[in-house]
Formats: C-alpha cells, structure tokens, sequence
C-alpha cells in the first residue's frame, strides 16, 4: 500500500519540491537585494561604483540562503502535500490517509482505498504553484530598490549625478540647491573713472532682472537696453553682445576662494563678495541662511561722453583684463589706478570716435540694423513714423518693416 | 496525528468490519427511504435528525405550526423500529408527569410499599412536542435523561435503554405562555434544526398525498441494536489532526472573550458555545462523512454541520438583536472567518514544518 501511495504522490512531490525551490529563491533573493540595497547605497557615499559587487552580493547570498530556506522551510512534507493535493477538492482524504499511515484497522485501511482511488482521479498538473502575494510584493519593491540604488551608485559614481554626501548635503542645505542672480545696470563711467559700481538709471535690463535659478539649470535670457542718449558698453565677464543668459548656474568652493574675495563694493552686502572672473559674477553667501546671490553687471555710458575714447572698440570691458576687479586688484588703490589707465582702454569700448558717426557704437548690439545709426538715436523715430503710418493705413517701406522686426526680434 | 481514540469500540472491542460498513450504507438508505414515504421534502431536516440519532444526540425542531414536525418525529420512532413516547409540553405538566413516580401500592398482605411507577420518558425514543410550553421546572426534568441517559426519582437513579434520544419540537411564534429554553436544555440539543415551510412543489405532493390518505405508512428500516452498531461504525471514522483543530476553533470562535474569537462573536455574542459543541461537532461530522461515503472527516462536513451544532449554543448581546442579526449570520460569518484564518494559519505552517514527517516517509527523504 505504501508503495502504492508512494508512487501515486511522486509527480506530486516533484511539482511541490519546484514550487519549493522556486520560494526558497523568492524569499532569498529578497535577502540578497536587500543587501545589495544596502551596499550600494553606503558605496554611493563613498564613490564606488558597486554593480560589480551587487552583482556578486546578489547571486551569492541568494544561493546560500536558497539551500537554507529550502531546507529549513519549503521541501515538501508528506503532511503538506497531503494538504496541496487536498485543496484538488479531495475533502482532507490525503491528509487523513498520511497521518494513518501506520494503522492497521480495517477502517484506516478503506479510508487508505479511498483516499488513493481519489488521488488518481488528480494530477499534479492540477496543482498551481501558490506564492504568497505578500512575497511577490515584497520581492518586486526590493528589486526595484535594489536596481534603483545600484543604478545611482553607478551614476554617482561616474559622476553623473551627485555622490550620497552632496545628495544629503543638498537635502540638509536646500538654499545651496538655488541660485538668485541679479542683472544691475551700472553707470561705466563712474566705474571707470573712480572704479566704483552705482547703478545708473540710463540703462535697464530687458527681461526678469531677478532670477532664481536652480542649481545647474539654465536662467531666462536678459538684454541690455540703454537709453537714448546712452550706450550699452558690456557685461561683466566673458559675455558678449546685449543679450546674456547664466547657463548650468552652479557655484562651487572655487569660485568661492577666500583669495578672490574683493573689496571692490557696489553696495555694502557685496562686502564679501566673491568674484568669479569667467562669468564676471560677483557671489554673495549669506551667513546666515547660505543663500547664493549672483550679481552681474551691465554697463551704460553716455554717448559723446567719450571724448577721448573713441577708437576701436573692444568687447566687454573686463575683456581688457584692467577695468573689472579681479583677485589681483582686489582693493580701491588698485582700482583707481585702473581707472587711471581707462583712457587707452575706454577709448576703445563705448566712446566711439567722438563724432565720426555722430558717436555710433562700435558695439554691433547698439546698432540698428544698417550699422551706420545708433539704435538709440532713431529707435523712436522709426517707432513714430511706423506707428503714424499704421495709422494712416500706409504702406511701410520694407526697410522700415525691416527696422521694426529687427527691434523686435531683438527684445524677443 | 489520528489515535486510538478515534476508533470507537462496541463493548471494548472494534467490531467494524467490512460488514458493518456495508450495513451501515445499505440502512441508511432504507432510512431515508421510509421516511420519504410519510414526509414530503423537508431534506435537510430529515438528514439532520437521522445524523443526530446516528450520533446519538437529541434534536430541537423548530418550525411554525404545520410544516411537519410531529409528523417526521412520528415517522422517526416508526422507521427507526423503538419504543416511543409523546409528550406534550403545557404549562401544567409536572416533572413527575415526565419521569414517572413513586406510587403507594399494597401487597398481598395488605403492606404498603412505594412502586416506581415509570413516565413516558423511559422509552427511547420521546417527542416533546412544543417543550417551550412547559414551565422551566418540567423542562429541567429532561437534563438528566438528555445528557446522562438516567432518570433519577427519590434519589434512585434509573438507567434509560438505549439508544435513548429526545425529539422536541417548538413554535418560534406565539411566545405568549411560554417558556424560553433555559441555556443548559439547550445545550443538551447536539442540533437545532429550523424546520422550513414547504416550497410549491413540496406542497402539492403533500396535499396530494394526504388527500388520499393521512395514514402514516413507514415501516421499521432499523432496530436499536442497528442504530448502535451504526454509531459504533461512524465513530470509528479518523479525523485528521488539522480539521480536529478546526472544528475545535469553530467552537472556540463563538465566544467573544477566546484567544482565537471571531470578529462577529465579538460584537454579537454575550455567550459562546460549549465544549459539548465540539464534541456534538466532531460526532456528527463522522456520520455526515460516511453518509456521504467518505472514511474520513473533511473541513466540508464541519463547515455545514456547524449551523445546526452553534446557532442554538449562542447567547445573543443587545446589539445582534438590535441589528436583527440571526444566529445563522453569526455561524456563517464565524466559519467565513476562521475557514479563511486557519487555511491561511495552515499555509504557514506549513511552510515552516520542519522535517520531523519527512524521516518517516519515503518523500521526506528525497
């Protein structure tokens, strides 16, 4: 008779014992990716790169703990494929047949035919691998875990994205993750008379002049527009042209290096000040909340004010490497002295020839779009006539239209 | 583990034989049989008797007047081939109207002595017919004889003959004068059936039938000593470990204050069932399961016996009669609660059994 039941439950055990391996896998690797979610993230504070090691981590752990929990917890028991085998509706047959394995009544014995000629009536087939839903869930959030720290690890570690420290550092410090920049619009001449920065009100910044950026991201564009009379000179830094825009803002310790720190002040908060030469940025971190303000400057000069300064025009004034403060002229002595030497070195930015073009700028940003006039003279000129000849419902002349779509495309 | 104990013996010894089991079958057709012939429909009620009188318990048949009631436990004594006894149940029935007396009789010489004379109860098989009618005195009367299957009179007891089982009936309307079966009669009652009314077609063969004739034409399909090798028979039949666990947290489950209480116990439930729930339980699964020609007991027997087992063991709180809850509800939500909680326990277990079965057995080894 054992030999009987023996053999009618081994396909049985055979599709349990799979069922078994299967859990025994399932919950160990539950283990083993819990580990690896754990390895990778301390390697992500410290910049290893661990897929290599999670790798490692994940099918040794996973193997070992396998052959445990298999051993220990899911092979197959006469008792619990009894019960598999009964929930194929055989109404708890199987399970009394095992648990009278070794009795001799006569009872025990019909039960014992019963219950086999029911089990032939089944097939393992029947049997569908049950896994705890709690476990799939389980497993499916540590894999994605897992694979998801693996995945920073490694983009931390090949710097794609910041490492664990910064990442944490940026969560405690949140103000280091923004950035506001401020366009200021400075009168050039006083800076380059008396090396001071006041802002002048003949210049504006077309565009949002106070931004707050987000680290690494892009600003809006801004455009310098001087007024008449008056004449965009440059930027601080390496921008050129009227329109600027801060692109990937980050700051960094080397821009904040003690040794660039300068005295040269616009107002008292820039005291100390940074000032970062390849952006002309002058950075301020506040003491107290270590919010980041980034100051740029534009700068206006009269036209016709530079009698004297006219020549060829150079580009932004920092350009010439002597007007903008920098780490090597750090105090007013030196700005005054530099100011002192602006008359090789205005004469070639904003002052034109003195007359020549009626004091056109060499600066190709300043000129209406013929490059003989300067924009600032005949702006509202133009404005006027195309604006009357609207009016009128005249035809505009295609030069004018040209004018107008230029100025336009210029704010834009 | 299945013990010895599962194997009941007549006399000591273990008469079930291949015999026996057939008899066992081929009686309990012959029952079912029989009683078909005088009782139209009615089939749960029917099964439940005759597994309570296979088990050895007494039934409370509830029902409204005329659904059949003294009819089947008529037909009952006739079938089952025993002596029987009706009593009718009024509030001026007296104990000793019940159990018998002793009477002042004079011998040949003129003495006076005291002679027993025995009530309707010494018979075997007794209806009380509309026992809530009697007063809780008279009621009382049949704890002894229910339970202990002896009748005690002036402090002599006498034993009943066996198989000795009482058939009461009751009307679950019209409660002006009566008497609501105090917890410990009922507890005496392995089952409490509700005795439906008829469907449609139940009911035009039943008017068809006493059209004709209003005799009752059963005949004997099995005597006492059948009956008892018919138990003997059914006790022998294993239960698993497991659905002994079972039953036992069915029972345990009713009573809202048990480790193992079920959510609605624990709202609706004032008092639980007793241990003679289990035991009643267990008796009757056996005979529901080799009626159904099964050797051995499954989770199915037990999930459908526990209705007529429990709904009569529960005392009701406040709130279950306030939301109209039946105990029927009670019993299904309690089987739905611990059938999901034990099979779910189940898959636990089994999943950590450790190998202990496994060196036994030609599987574990593998």
């Amino acid at each position: 008779m054992k030999t009987m039941k023996d053999s009618a439950f081994r396909s049985f055990y055979k599709k349990l014992a799979i069922e078994g391996v299967l859990k025994s896998v399932m919950l160990s690797s539950v283990f083993s990716l819990f580990i690896v979610f754990i390895t990778s993230a301390v390697l992500w504070f410290y910049n290893v790169n661990a897929l290599w090691i999670a790798i490692a981590i994940y099918v040794g752990v996973t193997a070992a703990l396998s052959v445990l929990f298999y051993f220990r917890m899911f092979r197959p028991t006469t008792t619990s494929m009894a019960k598999r085998i009964d929930s194929l509706g055989l109404e708890e047959r199987i399970l009394t047949m095992s648990e009278l394995e070794n009795d001799d009544s006569y009872i025990a014995m019909k039960q014992r035919e019963d219950a086999i000629g029911a089990l032939k009536k089944v097939n393992a087939k029947e049997i569908k691998f049950g896994f705890r839903t709690s476990l799939i869930v389980v497993l499916c959030v540590s894999f994605c875990l897992s694979c998801g720290m693996t995945t920073v690890n490694v983009l931390g570690a090949t710097g794609k994205i910041p490492d664990g420290e910064d990442f944490i550092n940026n969560i405690v410090n949140p103000n280091e993750r923004y950035y506001t920049v401020k366009y200021i619009p400075i009168d050039y001449g006083m800076y380059a008379q008396l090396g001071i920065l006041v802002e002048t009100d003949n210049g504006m910044i077309d565009g949002n002049e106070e931004q707050i950026i987000a680290k690494g991201e892009s600003g809006e564009p801004v455009i310098a527009t001087a007024d008449p009379d008056y004449m965009f000179v440059g930027w601080s830094g390496t921008t050129e042209g009227v329109e600027r825009r801060e692109i990937g803002v980050v700051v960094d310790d080397s821009m904040m290096d003690e040794s660039k720190k300068v005295a040269f002040v616009y107002d008292d908060s820039l005291i100390d000040s940074y000032y970062y030469e390849p952006n002309g940025w002058f950075i301020v971190k506040s003491p107290e909340s270590g919010e980041i303000t980034i100051y740029v400057f534009a700068f206006f000069s009269e036209m016709g004010n530079g009698e004297g300064e006219g020549g060829e025009g150079g580009d932004a004034p920092q350009e010439e490497g002597e007007e903008m403060p920098s780490e090597d002229n750090p105090d007013n002595e030196n700005q005054s002295n530099n100011s002192e030497k602006e008359g090789d070195s205005d004469n070639d930015k904003p002052g034109e020839d003195g007359g020549g073009e009626g004091g056109k700028s060499d600066n190709d940003n300043d000129k209406i779009i013929d490059g003989t006039q300067d924009y600032h003279e005949r702006k509202d000129e133009y404005l006027k006539e195309y604006e009357e000849k609207k009016a009128n419902g005249e035809e505009i002349p295609d030069w004018l239209q040209k004018i107008i779509d230029n100025y336009y495309d210029l704010l834009n | 583990m299945a013990t010895e104990e599962n194997f009941d013996t007549v006399n000591g010894k273990n008469k079930v034989t291949e015999e026996s089991v057939n008899r066992f079958s081929k009686t309990c057709e012959n029952i079912f049989k029989q009683i078909r012939r005088d009782v139209i429909g009615q089939n749960d009620v029917v099964q439940g008797t005759i597994i309570a009188m296979i088990a050895g318990g007494n039934v409370l048949l509830e029902g409204v007047p005329g659904v059949g009631k003294t009819r089947l436990v008529r037909t009952l004594g006739r079938v089952f081939d025993l002596p029987f006894s009706r009593i009718q149940f009024t509030p001026d029935l007296m104990p000793a109207d019940v159990t018998g007396t002793n009477i002042i009789v004079k011998d040949e010489k003129g003495n006076s002595s005291f002679r027993f004379e025995p009530g309707p109860i010494f018979s075997n098989i007794i209806l009380a017919d509309e026992i809530n009618r009697a007063t809780p005195k008279t009621q009382s009367a049949l704890l002894e004889a229910m339970q202990e299957h002896t009748v005690t009179v002036m402090g002599v007891s006498r034993k009943m003959k066996e198989p000795f089982f009482v058939l009461a009936t009751q009307n679950p309307v019209e409660q002006d004068g009566t008497y609501p079966l105090p917890e410990a009669q009922m507890d005496r009652f392995m089952f409490k059936l509700i005795v439906p009314n008829p469907s449609l077609d139940e009911l035009m063969d039943i008017v068809s039938l006493t059209q004709k004739t209003m005799a009752e034409v059963a005949e004997a399909a099995c005597s006492g000593e059948e009956l008892l090798e018919m138990r003997a028979v059914a006790n022998s039949i294993p239960v698993a470990d497991d659905v002994l666990r079972y039953a036992m947290t069915l029972c345990s489950a009713t009573h809202p204050d048990s480790e193992c209480a079920s959510a609605a116990a624990k709202k609706y439930v004032r008092l639980g069932a007793s241990p003679r729930a289990g035991q009643a339980l267990i008796s009757a699964a056996k005979v529901h399961a080799l009626m159904a020609g099964r050797y051995n007991v499954a989770y199915s027997d037990l999930n459908e016996l526990a209705y007529p087992v429990l709904r009569h063991r529960m005392k009701l709180n406040f709130e279950a009669v306030a939301e109209r809850i039946s105990p029927d509800e009670i019993v299904r939500q309690i089987v739905e609660e611990v059938s999901a909680k034990f099979k779910g326990g189940e898959k636990k277990k089994e999943e950590i059994e450790v190998t202990e079965v496994k060196k036994k057995s030609f599987f574990g080894k593998k």
